[in-house]
């Protein structure tokens, strides 16, 4: 089992008992599914869903078609973890870069728009792989920790 | 292009994904009926993205009838520069 553990769009800053979590979404996937896609597809096809900067990432990794699955299912739990799933925003408004020891996500446009609405400063984002599929989990923290009576 | 037109390129698409053809209607529901799963549903898009020349966007809080993304398709393919 290969793994990542890490980083949102920001370091998270918890204080003290407040554990200020907005949401958490997981997503499965298959990588054989992506490796169709990529033989299937143009780049610019692909385009449709991920963005220039996600493609060029994942097809620059040694396994392209895992890279890609890591990022689609980044998506689909980005869209969890925000409780819209991808009604409200485009797919290429998630970018996911997986790297060995990590998954950085930044939000775009409308993705961007839709997490400030709902209070969401960092996404924290990993993933697993375990024969042939990918596992994503991200977890919305707030942006800001404000103390609540106890 | 007409819309029954549309409707056949997508019955096509859906076959060549594994779909029996006498399954699909054009009240034929993607996620309730045919289980499309969401990786399922952008290839669908990349089908019609390729065949078609427009770009549609199949996520939405709606399950979509094969007839509704038929309307989808050719609404996208009166706008300008689309397709």
């Amino acid at each position: 089992m290969k793994s990542g553990v890490k980083s949102g769009m920001k370091s998270p800053h918890l204080c003290g008992p407040c554990i200020p979590v907005r949401g958490l979404g997981l997503d499965v996937v298959a990588v054989e599914r992506f490796e169709r896609w990529l033989a299937l597809y143009a780049r610019s096809e692909l385009a449709l869903v991920f963005a220039e900067a996600e493609l060029a990432h994942c097809l620059g990794r040694a396994n392209p078609s895992q890279a890609l699955a890591v990022a689609f299912a980044t998506k689909e739990a980005v869209g969890k973890t925000l409780g819209t799933g991808l009604a409200d925003f485009d797919w290429w408004e998630v970018e996911a870069l997986p790297g060995d020891l990590g998954l950085a996500v930044q939000l775009h446009g409308r993705a961007r728009t839709v997490a400030q609405s709902r209070g969401v400063g960092t996404l924290i984002a990993d993933w697993c792989a375990w024969e042939g599929y990918v596992l994503v989990q991200v977890l919305a923290l707030a942006a800001t920790c404000e103390p609540t009576d106890t | 292009m007409s819309q029954t037109m549309y409707l056949a390129t997508l019955t096509d698409i859906l076959v060549e994904m594994g779909i029996a053809a006498d399954s699909l209607t054009p009240e034929t529901r993607l996620r309730a009926d045919l289980q499309l799963d969401s990786t399922e549903t952008v290839e669908v898009a990349l089908q019609i993205k390729r065949r078609l020349g427009v770009n549609i966007k199949l996520e939405a809080r709606q399950d979509f009838t094969l007839a509704q993304v038929d309307a989808l398709i050719a609404n996208a393919a009166a706008v300008p520069g689309s397709a």
